[in-house]
C-alpha cells in the first residue's frame, strides 16, 4: 500500500499497516527533516525495521541530500533478518514501479566477521575472530603478497587474489548481500567475499552491521572512518547500548596477559635484532616516519589492523615523543611499564583508583613523563608493520597492555575511567587470580563520536524505557523521544505479576531470602502449574546461572523437576555453546512436535539476549526474581557513584531501570508479532512496587491492571487459564481492519477527517476493546 | 458339499511337516498332500473362507514363512508354511495371504448385503450396532458437511421410515465419485496407526520397592535397564567393561545403586572405588571429539550461537575473573544434573521422531516388522547403542521400545537386591535421626 506522509509517499509491502506504524513512520520523519537524534519505543512484533527500512527507501528516493543507512544489530541472525525485510520493500518497490531505473538501484550489503564470510578452506572453520583475522593476514597480508613467487601460488588466497584482480573499480551489481548471499556471490566470482564486502561500504546504499563496527573505537576507526556524514545510523535493540558503550571503552590485565607480554616483548626484540642484521634500513624509514610525525598508513586493506583506542583525533595530530621513536626504546619503554603493571598485581589487597591517581604514581616510579604513554598504541602498530608480522594471535597481550596505557594516557584527568585492582574474586577468596581493570564509566564517550559526527542517531527498541534515562546517560538531546503503545484486537499480552504462593509467602530472589524453602517450593509450584496448563513452549528466566543452578537442584530433591517433566519435556541453558545450541534445537523440536517443552535459561545470557521464542516456541515466559547485576562488584559500585555525581541519578534508580529492562527484554522474547500471544509472568514481590512498575514499556504497562498486579500462585493459574481458553479460539485477522490493522482507504480517510484523531488513536481504541472484552 | 468354483491360486505349501499344494478357490480353501499314498489316507484339508475367521501371517525375516488359518467355530487353527529350495517362501505366501484377505473381505461384504435385503428389523439392528467407532464418526462428518443430506436424514431414519443401514447404503451408493475418493483418503489416514513416542518422564528415580531393616528392594526391569543405558552411557560402558567378567550382574547393579543413589550427592573419599568414575571421564572426553560442524549442520542460524563471536578480544570489555568461573565450571555440583536433564529430553525427542514418521499401511505385521528394523537402525545409529547382553535368552534381540514394552508385560521383572554397605548404612541412619 501507498502511504502519504506529509509530502511524501511511502511504499509499504503490505496490504495493511498498524496505526503505530504510521506514527513511527511520522515521528521518523520529523527527525530526520529536523536532522537531529530520536529515541523511539515501539513494542515488539508491530514491524519496526520494515517500517524503517520502507521509510528510509522513500524518504532516500525522495531527498538525494540524503546519504546511507547505516542499520547497526546485535546479533548476526538480526542482520540476515533485515535484509530479508530490505529485499521484501525492494521487491514491493518494483512492482509498483517505482525505482526502475538503473540509477536509483540500490546496493545493501550486511557485513560481518572474516570468520563468517570466508571462503578460503584453511580460514573459515576457525573457532574465533582473531584466529580466522590471523590467517587471513597471513594470506593476504601486501608484502606476503609481493614476495609470493606467481598469483596463483598456494601461500596466497586465490579469492583475494581475484578480486585484487578485478581492480578497483569494480563493484557489485545492485541488490540485496546477505551473509549467504555475499557467500554465493563470492564463491561464484571466485572473489573473497569479506572484502567485497569490505569495498561495498563505500558506495551501499544500506550497510547492515554489528554495533562495534561503529562504537568500538578500535573496529570503527578501521572500518567505518570513511562514512559521510549525511548518513542515518540505526541502532535496532538498543536497550543496552550504554552497556556496550562502556564495554569497548573498558580494558582488563591478568597476570597470565602479564606473562604472555614478557614473552612478547622478547620475541620482539629478537625480530628486531634479526631485522637490523638483515635490513636495518627497514627500521631508520620507520624512525624517519615517526620523526616526521606520519602515523602509519597500511599500504593495503588487508594490512589494517585494529587501531588505537582513543577516540579524538586531536591526539593523533601531536608528533609521537622522542623517548618511544626508536623500536629498542620504545620496548624498553613497554618493558618499564609491564614491570611496574606486574608490581601493581602483586598486591594483595583490592584497590580503587582515579586514573590520575594511577598516573601519578606510575609516573613518579618510571621517573619519566606520562605523556608518551597515549602513543603506545599507534606506536606498537606501526613496529608490528614495519617487522612484517603477521601472527597477530601471539601480540594481541602486548596489544592489551599497549591500549589499556594509551587510554590511561589519553584521560589522565575526570572521573571517566577507574582503575580498580583485585587480588582475587570476592566470592573465591581462597583462589588467587588478579585482575587489573580499567573500566569505563561514562557510556557518552564513545557514543559522543557517533552523535557529533552523523546527521541523525535513531535509538529504537522494543523496551527503551524510561526514555529519559538513555538521554541522560549517553548525554544527548534528541529531537524526538516518544513510546508507542500497541493497537490491538484481542488482548494477546498477558502480563502479571505474582507476589505471593498459594501459601500466601511471599516470594522473591532477594538475597536473604531465596534459599528460603517456602520461596523455593513456592516458585517450584509456580513453574509446575503453568507447564501443565500453558500448550507448547514455556521459557523460565532466571536471574543468575548460580541461581539458576541451586533452583534446580532444590527442585530436583523436592521433587518437583519429575513433576514438571509430566508435562513437558525439560531444556536448560548450559555455559556449553554447543551443548545450548543443541537444547534450543531439540526444544523447538518438541515444540513443533506438540509434545511441549520448557526451556530454563538466564537473563542477561546467551539466549536472553539474541534468542527469539516466538509463536508456539513460548506461550508463556515466567521471570523468576528480578534480575538485578551483581551489587558487591566494585566496577558497577564505581559506576552507580559516577551516574550519582556526574548525572544525578540515584543509585536505586538504576539498579531498577537496570533489572527492569532486562526483565522487560525477557518477556519481549515471546511477542513477535500481532497474532502471536503470550503470558508473561512476572514472579517476585518486588515487582509490585511502583519504582519497578512504572520502568516497565508502555505497551506492557497498558495490559497490566490492577487485577494482573499482586496475585498469588493459584490466582495467576486461573487467570493464565482463562486467558488461554479464550484466546484459542479462532481469530481472523480481517476482524481486526479498522482497528489494529489500517488499510489504504481506511488511512486515508482517516487523515482527511482528523489526522489528531490517529494520534489518539490508540486510546480510544484501548477502551473500545475493554469494554468489548466486558460485554 | 463340495462346490468347485474357480481356482484362484496354487501354491505348494506343508502342513503337519508334510509337502503339499495348496489351492484358493473362490470360497474355499483346499490343501492336497503331494503323495499319492497320504491322498489315499484323506488327510487332505478341506475349508470354507466363510467358516475362516482370520489369518495371520509370520513376520518378514524369520525363520519360516508362515500363514496360519483360525476358524470362526471352532478353536482348531490350520497352519501352512511355504518353502521353496529349502528357504521360507515369503513372495507366495504374501500372495496368498493377498488373495484370501481379498475373498475374506468380498464374502464379508456379500454377507452384509444379503443381511440387510432380508430386511429384518432384527438383522438390521444388529448391524447398526456393530457401525465401527470411525465409521460412525466419518458418517456424522458427512451430516455436517450436507446439511440436505442431514435434512433427509432427519426426516427419513429419525420419522422411522427406513433404517439407518438402508439410509446408508443409499447414501454410499449416491455419493459424488469424487467425494467417495475423498471419504477413501480419510478412511485411509485414519487407519494409520500413531505409535506411541516415549514417555516424557524423567525416569532416573527408580524408587525401592521395599525398605525394611537394612535392605532396600530396587526393581529392574529390562525397559528400565535399557533406560538407564541410554541416559547414563557411563553405566552402560561400565557394563560391558565388568559384566559378567569382572563380576555378577547382580553385583554390578548393587554398585550401581549405591553409587548413584544412596551416595547422591555426597563428595567423600569413597568416590574412588566407584567403577562408574573412569567411565565418566571417558564420556566427557568422547564429548569434546565430536566434530562441531556435523552437530550444527542442520540448525537454523538463527538459534546458532556460534555464529557470533564474542564481540571482544579477551582482554576488553569488562571482565569477571576467569579463572574462578572455570573453576566453579569445572567443581559445579549441580551441572551434571543440568546435563542429565538436557540428555534426557533430547533422547525423548530422538525417539518419537522416527516412531512417527512414516506412516505404513501394510498389515499390522509387516508395519511392526518395519518399524522395529526401523528403530533398529536408530539405535545402531545411536552412540553407546550396541546392547549388552543382558539375558542369556534374548542376547541376541537387538533392544527396541517395542520389544522392551513386550518382554515388560510377559517378564516379572527381575529382583535385585542391593545390600548397603556398612558405613554407607550408618551414615544413612544417623542422617536419618539427626532430622
Amino acid at each position: 500500500m501507498k502511504i502519504p506522509i506529509d509530502d511524501l509517499i511511502v511504499y509499504f509491502p503490505y496490504p495493511f499497516i498498524y496505526p503505530e506504524q504510521y506514527l513511527y513512520m511520522k515521528e521518523l520523519k520529523k527527525t530526520l527533516d529536523a536532522g537531529g537524534h530520536c529515541i523511539l519505543e515501539m513494542p515488539t512484533g508491530t514491524g519496526k525495521t520494515v517500517t524503517l527500512l520502507s521509510f528510509f527507501v522513500a524518504y532516500r528516493a525522495a531527498r538525494k541530500s540524503i546519504g546511507k543507512l547505516i542499520y547497526c544489530t546485535r546479533t548476526v541472525g538480526e542482520i540476515d533478518k533485515v535484509l530479508e525485510e530490505l529485499e521484501r520493500v525492494l521487491a514491493y518497490r518494483r512492482d509498483c514501479n517505482v525505482d526502475v531505473a538503473s540509477e536509483s538501484q540500490l546496493v545493501a550489503v550486511g557485513l560481518t566477521t572474516r570468520r563468517n564470510l570466508c571462503l578460503h578452506p584453511a580460514v573459515k572453520d576457525s573457532e574465533t575472530r582473531e584466529e580466522a583475522d590471523s590467517k587471513c593476514r597471513s594470506l593476504t597480508a601486501s608484502w606476503i603478497r609481493e614476495s609470493a613467487t606467481s598469483r596463483s601460488s598456494d601461500s596466497l588466497c586465490r579469492y583475494y587474489e581475484t578480486l585484487q584482480q578485478k581492480g578497483e573499480l569494480f563493484q557489485i551489481p545492485p541488490g540485496v548481500y546477505s551473509m549467504s548471499s555475499l557467500n554465493a556471490f563470492g564463491e561464484e566470482q571466485g572473489i573473497c567475499p569479506y572484502f567485497t564486502a569490505r569495498r561495498s561500504l563505500q558506495y551501499a546504499s544500506i550497510i547492515v552491521y554489528n554495533y562495534h563496527y561503529l562504537l568500538d573505537p578500535k573496529i570503527a576507526r578501521m572500518i567505518s572512518t570513511e562514512l559521510e556524514r549525511d548518513c542515518v545510523v540505526v541502532f535496532d535493540e538498543a536497550h543496552n547500548i550504554d552497556d556496550v558503550c562502556i564495554e569497548t571503552m573498558s580494558v582488563h590485565l591478568k597476570r597470565d596477559t602479564i606473562q604472555r607480554c614478557y614473552q612478547n616483548l622478547s620475541h620482539l626484540s629478537g625480530l628486531i635484532q634479526d631485522v637490523k642484521d638483515r635490513n636495518a634500513q627497514q627500521l631508520q624509514e620507520e624512525y624517519q616516519r615517526v620523526l616526521n610525525g606520519i602515523s602509519y598508513l597500511p599500504s593495503s586493506e588487508t594490512d589494517a589492523l585494529s587501531v588505537a583506542p582513543i577516540l579524538s583525533d586531536s591526539a593523533l595530530q601531536e608528533t609521537i615523543p622522542g623517548n618511544i621513536r626508536k623500536a629498542e626504546h620504545f620496548l624498553r619503554f613497554l618493558r618499564r611499564i609491564l614491570e611496574y603493571i606486574q608490581n601493581v598485581m602483586q598486591r594483595n589487597v583490592a584497590t580503587q583508583e582515579t586514573t590520575w591517581a594511577f598516573l601519578q604514581s606510575m609516573a613518579s616510579l618510571l621517573q619519566s613523563d606520562f605523556r608518551a604513554l597515549k602513543f603506545s598504541s599507534d606506536r606498537l602498530q606501526s613496529l608490528i608493520q614495519t617487522l612484517q608480522i603477521t601472527h597477530l594471535l601471539e601480540f594481541q597481550p602486548l596489544q592489551t597492555l599497549a591500549d589499556f596505557v594509551t587510554i590511561l594516557g589519553s584521560y589522565p584527568t575526570g572521573n571517566a575511567f577507574v582503575v580498580i585492582f583485585e587480588p582475587y574474586d570476592e566470592r573465591y577468596p581462597s583462589i588467587p587470580d588478579p585482575l587489573l581493570q580499567l573500566a569505563c564509566l561514562d557510556a557518552s564517550l564513545a557514543m559522543q563520536p557517533v552523535f557529533s559526527r552523523f546527521r541523525s542517531v535513531i535509538l529504537t527498541s522494543g523496551t527503551i524505557s524510561p526514555i529519559e534515562l538513555y538521554s541522560r546517560i549517553l548525554m544527548f538531546t534528541p529531537v524526538t523521544a516518544k513510546s508507542l503503545t500497541m493497537s490491538f484486537q484481542r488482548r494477546n499480552v498477558c502480563p502479571m505479576i505474582v507476589t505471593r504462593g498459594s501459601d500466601q509467602l511471599p516470594i522473591s530472589s532477594k538475597y536473604d531470602y531465596r534459599h528460603d524453602p517456602s520461596v523455593v517450593r513456592n516458585y517450584g509450584t509456580l513453574v509446575m502449574e503453568m507447564a501443565r496448563m500453558v500448550p507448547d513452549g514455556l521459557v523460565c528466566f532466571f536471574t543468575s546461572y548460580v541461581y539458576m543452578e541451586t533452583m534446580i537442584q532444590l527442585w530436583h530433591e523436592m521433587g518437583i523437576i519429575k513433576r514438571i517433566s509430566e508435562y513437558k519435556l525439560i531444556f536448560i541453558e548450559t555455559p556449553d555453546n554447543l551443548e545450548c545450541t543443541l537444547a534450543l534445537k531439540n526444544y523447538r523440536k518438541a515444540c513443533d512436535c506438540g509434545r511441549g517443552a520448557i526451556f530454563m535459561c538466564v537473563a542477561r545470557g546467551k539466549v536472553a539476549e539474541g534468542i527469539d521464542f516466538d509463536r508456539h516456541y513460548g506461550r508463556c515466559v515466567i521471570v523468576l526474581g528480578v534480575p538485578f547485576q551483581y551489587t558487591e562488584s566494585r566496577v558497577l559500585r564505581a559506576r552507580l557513584e559516577f551516574l550519582r555525581t556526574n548525572l544525578q541519578i540515584s543509585e536505586g534508580d538504576f539498579l531498577s531501570f537496570d533489572a527492569v529492562r532486562q526483565a522487560a527484554q525477557c518477556i519481549g522474547r515471546v511477542i513477535r508479532s500481532k497474532t502471536d500471544y503470550g503470558i508473561m509472568v512476572f514472579a517476585d514481590k518486588r515487582f509490585n512496587r511502583p519504582d519497578k512498575k512504572n520502568k516497565l514499556p508502555k505497551w506492557v504497562l497498558q495490559f497490566l491492571d490492577d487485577a494482573h498486579c499482586d496475585l498469588s500462585v493459584d490466582m495467576a493459574v486461573s487467570i493464565a487459564s482463562a486467558f488461554l481458553k479464550q484466546i484459542a479460539q479462532p481469530f481472523y485477522a480481517d476482524n481486526a481492519t479498522g482497528v489494529a490493522l489500517i488499510s489504504e482507504e481506511q488511512l486515508l480517510h482517516w487523515m482527511e477527517t482528523n489526522d489528531k484523531k490517529l494520534d489518539s488513536f490508540e486510546y480510544s481504541h484501548y477502551l473500545h476493546t475493554s469494554s468489548v472484552s466486558q460485554g | 458339499m463340495r462346490q468347485e468354483t474357480t481356482l484362484l491360486a496354487e501354491k505348494s505349501a506343508s502342513f503337519h511337516k508334510r509337502p503339499g499344494t495348496l489351492k484358493i478357490f473362490e470360497n474355499s480353501v483346499a490343501w492336497n498332500p503331494s503323495s499319492q499314498a497320504e491322498v489315499l489316507r484323506q488327510d487332505s484339508v478341506w475349508l470354507s473362507l466363510s467358516d475362516v475367521k482370520s489369518q495371520m501371517v509370520s513376520a518378514q525375516g524369520s525363520k519360516q514363512a508362515l500363514l496360519k488359518l483360525t476358524m470362526l467355530n471352532s478353536s482348531d487353527s490350520y497352519v501352512f508354511e511355504f518353502v521353496r529350495a529349502a528357504k521360507p517362501d515369503f513372495v507366495s505366501r504374501d500372495e496368498i495371504k493377498d488373495i484370501i484377505s481379498r475373498q475374506l473381505a468380498r464374502l464379508k461384504a456379500a454377507k452384509e448385503e444379503s443381511g440387510t435385503t432380508q430386511g429384518s428389523q432384527k438383522e438390521a439392528e444388529d448391524f447398526k450396532t456393530t457401525v465401527s467407532p470411525e465409521e460412525a464418526k466419518r458418517r456424522l462428518e458427512i451430516l455436517r458437511r450436507r446439511p440436505e443430506l442431514q435434512r433427509i436424514h432427519m426426516s427419513l431414519v429419525g420419522g422411522g421410515l427406513i433404517s439407518d443401514a438402508h439410509f446408508w447404503n443409499g447414501v454410499r451408493y449416491r455419493l459424488h465419485q469424487s467425494e467417495r475418493e475423498l471419504l477413501n483418503n480419510e478412511e485411509e489416514q485414519a487407519s494409520v496407526k500413531q505409535t506411541r513416542g516415549v514417555s516424557s518422564e524423567i525416569l532416573s528415580e527408580i524408587n525401592p520397592v521395599e525398605e525394611k531393616g537394612k535392605t532396600v528392594k530396587y526393581r529392574l526391569t529390562q525397559d528400565i535397564i535399557h533406560k538407564i543405558f541410554l541416559e547414563d552411557p557411563a553405566v552402560h560402558l561400565a557394563f560391558q567393561n565388568y559384566v559378567p567378567s569382572k563380576m555378577s550382574e547382580q553385583a554390578f547393579w548393587t554398585q550401581y545403586f549405591q553409587s548413584r543413589y544412596i551416595r547422591q550427592g555426597k563428595k567423600s573419599g569413597s568416590e574412588k572405588d566407584d567403577i562408574f568414575t573412569p567411565f565418566d571421564s571417558q564420556i566427557q572426553e568422547g564429548k569434546h571429539v565430536k566434530d562441531k560442524k556435523e552437530i550444527l549442520k542442520d540448525v537454523e542460524s538463527e538459534i546458532n550461537l556460534f555464529l557470533d563471536d564474542k564481540p571482544y578480544q579477551s582482554g576488553y570489555g569488562i571482565n569477571e575473573h576467569s579463572v574462578t568461573s572455570q573453576i566453579r565450571e569445572k567443581e559445579d555440583p549441580s551441572l551434571p544434573l543440568l546435563e542429565r536433564l538436557n540428555r534426557h529430553s533430547s533422547l525423548v525427542i530422538e525417539a518419537s521422531k522416527t516412531s512417527s514418521a512414516s506412516p505404513y499401511r501394510e498389515d499390522f505385521e509387516t508395519h511392526a516388522t518395519k518399524q522395529s528394523y526401523q528403530k533398529q537402525e536408530q539405535l545402531l545409529n545411536f552412540p553407546y547403542s550396541v546392547l549388552p547382553s543382558v539375558h542369556s535368552k534374548s542376547n541376541q534381540k537387538v533392544h527396541n521400545w517395542n520389544y522392551l514394552a513386550a518382554s515388560l508385560r510377559t517378564l516379572p521383572g527381575n529382583l535385585f537386591i542391593v545390600k548397603p554397605s556398612e558405613d554407607v548404612s550408618r551414615r544413612v541412619l544417623e542422617e536419618l535421626f539427626d532430622t
